[in-house]
């Protein structure tokens, strides 16, 4: 069921825990968001699956089977700091990656050249990495992660440095391989394309993970009993007919006598009952409940979690 | 295991490609050939001054039939001057001598000491040196006709000795060997070209772990590979950039050597050369030039069973620079930037300065008991046995030598390798020798 599984991973660096006891299990053929503000120890737990360094307990699993070296090879990597041989040639540079992943050359020369006419880059092909633009950069290290075709993807930011038109690109070809069976790991400070990309998260906090599930299933956890209400007449009439049934959060004027406006609902009160007073003096044009969004319920959880820390320590 | 094949493969392309690697291989024996060539010159060029000396002849023995007006390639010529010393000490002051030879009226009674040669400027030591030869050898001829003696008799009775050096080894069944000079030449030699190219090689191996940490690609190496395959990749390619290196110089500065002397000396075949050298080294001229550098020397070091002495430079020099090598890659996993360097780089060089100082001290003595121990502790072994291997050497300490250096090499790398794996995530942070200590000794 699981592609990969962490399970309780803990690693401390000297009196620093870096991750405390943290599992997350990333369903086959998803884009899983990896969240959590800087330092949170994402980067940690991104080198462990990789095993590029090891966790001081816990383990990982891959297709249930617990993870050794030679699972490396299906597992792509691109990190957040990206680096590439400066003096080395494009095709070069790519294939030699690839074979590090274990592609034959044979097969790293075929998949170089599709890889190529993808990203529209044939032309660059001889040229030095040096010699490129920070962006075309960026699109050398993604094919070099993705080469060997392998089954599970670690994308540490992977729109960072490129331009919209590029940064769309690469999205294309992230949902692409998601829809061959790929599974993605997005760790992203975007929570946008969190939004867009993404089936389930789990977000990093100081070490733990705080939060984690479909992304679906934690907008619909975190609503607030908040509506957005399209209507045409008077706000003072609106005002009034709502009365103690909720309070209004935001309001935009969107034309003469056309509103939208989101209201927070009273306890006890319910959205059918307030609907009817307000029927019958403005003319309703939309209600939709409110979401939400990634971002909101982010920086809730990273201020929530600091706040109760600093109070941890006033006690 | 292809894996460390392929670093080994892209770390030897991508330096052979280089065109430093390039100049640098080509220009050594160059450099080389040119510097064996000048020596030759010189060696050759004794004899070139033209210098006119005149001969102010009191005794008239030299002036009259005996006298030759002998000179060596037309180059040196002995026109008469005035009898009157002062007469022709104006005249070489006129510039019409260059030296004035003064003979006294009785040169067999007032013996050489009357002699006396009077110059302006200072006349060459070769010309001096010939002068004096020829003058000798016109008195002697002078004397034995004065006591009917012919020259093929005196030839005869003359007694000229030199002694040559041989060291008696201890095993009765090995052959005795000359020591020279040339033994001291090649020792220095040895040890210096090792010192060097483990500095050069062990700091490029510092600089390529820089450069992966500095520009992070090796985050994405060693999610395919252990850190320690990437660090050992690199270690023995760079060695066989080394050794590729090392080959081409000796194989090319063969050819250089047998071409320069065929341009110089005019001989193809090395017996010849050799011959020509020996025969330079009696010739008197060369008694200008000191007598570390003289072409018997040179003679010498063709003499060198080269057979015996490559193989133990090149075996020290692949020995020393793994040695040095992982701690270079361990230094250079420490560092974020080019400026601390430093603070690390110093337990690393040091030894190796040390060594080749105390290589000095094991040539002065090369069968002391603080050479033997030099030559066996392995931060200095690989400069200061081949040293060792210029002279007569015990085939124990030589074998000792070498296990103590293999251990030494796997201690190193496993130790350097624990500190490399930790030290190339890490960035931005100074990094202290206790940290280091703590990582080399206790599990992370």
């Amino acid at each position: 069921m699981h592609l990969f599984r962490a399970e309780n991973i803990v690693k401390r660096f000297g009196k620093y825990v870096a991750l405390n006891d943290v599992s997350v299990e990333i369903p086959r053929g998803v884009i899983f968001g990896l969240l959590g503000p800087n330092g949170a120890g994402k980067t940690t737990l991104i080198r462990i699956m990789n095993r590029i360094i090891a966790p001081d307990s816990g383990q990982c699993y891959f297709n249930d089977v617990p993870l050794t070296d030679a699972h490396t090879e299906k597992i792509g990597y691109m990190p957040e700091e990206r680096g590439l041989y400066k003096k080395m040639g494009v095709s070069e540079h790519i294939i030699y990656l690839a074979r590090l992943k274990g592609m034959t050359a044979h097969d790293a020369k075929k998949a170089l050249n599709e890889w190529l006419d993808a990203f529209e880059m044939q032309a660059w092909k001889n040229k030095r990495v040096e010699e490129l633009s920070k962006g075309m950069q960026q699109k050398v290290q993604f094919v070099a992660t993705v080469i060997h075709n392998p089954p599970f993807l670690i994308l540490d930011e992977p729109f960072s440095g490129f331009d919209p038109v590029n940064a769309d690109l690469v999205k294309n070809k992230i949902l692409d391989l998601k829809t061959k069976g790929t599974t993605i790991i997005l760790s992203t400070h975007s929570m946008a394309s969190v939004e867009e990309l993404c089936d389930d998260i789990a977000m990093i906090h100081q070490g733990e993970c705080v939060l984690k599930g479909s992304v679906k299933n934690i907008r619909e956890q975190f609503k607030t009993g908040e509506y957005e209400i399209m209507f045409g007449g008077n706000m003072v009439t609106f005002t009034s007919a709502l009365w103690a049934g909720g309070t209004i959060i935001q309001q935009h004027n969107l034309g003469v006598d056309l509103w939208k406006v989101r209201i927070k609902l009273s306890p006890n009160a319910n959205i059918n009952g307030i609907l009817s007073g307000l029927i019958q003096k403005v003319e309703i044009k939309s209600l939709q409940e409110y979401l939400p969004g990634m971002h909101e319920i982010f920086v809730n959880h990273v201020k929530g979690n600091e706040m109760s820390v600093s109070a941890g320590y006033t006690e | 295991m292809n894996k460390i094949l392929l670093i080994i493969r892209r770390e030897y392309w991508t330096r052979v490609r280089k065109r430093s690697f390039l100049v640098m291989t080509l220009l050594g024996p160059i450099l080389a050939a040119g510097l064996y060539g000048l020596f030759i010159l010189v060696a050759l060029s004794e004899e070139t001054p033209s210098v006119r000396i005149g001969i102010c002849d009191q005794s008239e023995i030299f002036i009259g039939d005996e006298i030759p007006l002998q000179n060596r390639n037309g180059k040196i010529s002995y026109p008469e001057a005035p009898k009157i010393v002062d007469d022709a000490k104006d005249s070489m002051r006129a510039g019409k001598y260059d030296a004035i030879l003064f003979i006294p009226r009785d040169p067999i009674n007032s013996y050489g000491g009357s002699f006396v040669l009077y110059y302006v400027n200072r006349v060459p030591l070769s010309v001096i040196k010939h002068t004096e030869d020829l003058t000798s050898r016109l008195l002697e001829n002078y004397k034995l006709k004065m006591n009917n003696i012919s020259r093929d008799e005196f030839d005869m009775v003359r007694t000229r000795i030199s002694f040559s050096q041989s060291e008696v080894s201890e095993n009765k069944n090995e052959a005795d060997k000359r020591t020279s000079h040339a033994q001291d030449i090649i020792a220095f030699i040895n040890s210096f070209l090792v010192y060097i190219l483990i500095l050069v090689y062990g700091m490029q191996v510092l600089r390529g772990v820089m450069e992966e940490k500095q520009s992070r690609i090796v985050e994405v190496i060693i999610s395919s590979v252990k850190p320690i395959q990437l660090m050992m990749g690199k270690i023995l390619g760079i060695a066989a950039v080394g050794l590729t290196q090392f080959a081409i110089w000796i194989t090319f500065s063969g050819i250089c050597f047998v071409a320069v002397s065929y341009f110089v000396l005019g001989f193809s075949d090395p017996q010849q050369i050799q011959e020509q050298l020996q025969s330079m080294g009696q010739m008197p001229a060369n008694d200008g030039m000191s007598s570390m550098m003289n072409a018997d020397t040179l003679s010498d070091i063709l003499n060198m069973n080269l057979w015996v002495v490559l193989p133990i430079i090149t075996f020290f020099f692949l020995g020393g620079y793994l040695l040095y090598s992982s701690m270079f890659a361990a230094v250079g996993a420490l560092v974020d930037t080019d400026s601390d360097t430093q603070q690390f780089m110093l337990p690393v060089t040091l030894p190796l300065i040390f060594s080749i100082a105390l290589a000095q001290l094991a040539l002065k003595n090369p069968d002391g008991d603080l050479a033997i121990f030099l030559s066996i502790f392995p931060l200095t072994s690989p400069i200061v046995f081949p040293v060792r291997a210029a002279f007569s050497f015990d085939i124990w300490h030589l074998l000792l030598s070498m296990a103590v250096l293999i251990v030494s090499i796997v201690f190193t790398a496993w130790f350097a390798g624990r500190i490399y794996r930790i030290g190339i995530l890490m960035y931005g942070k100074q990094i202290t020798w206790r940290e280091v200590f703590k990582w080399m000794f206790f599990k992370q």
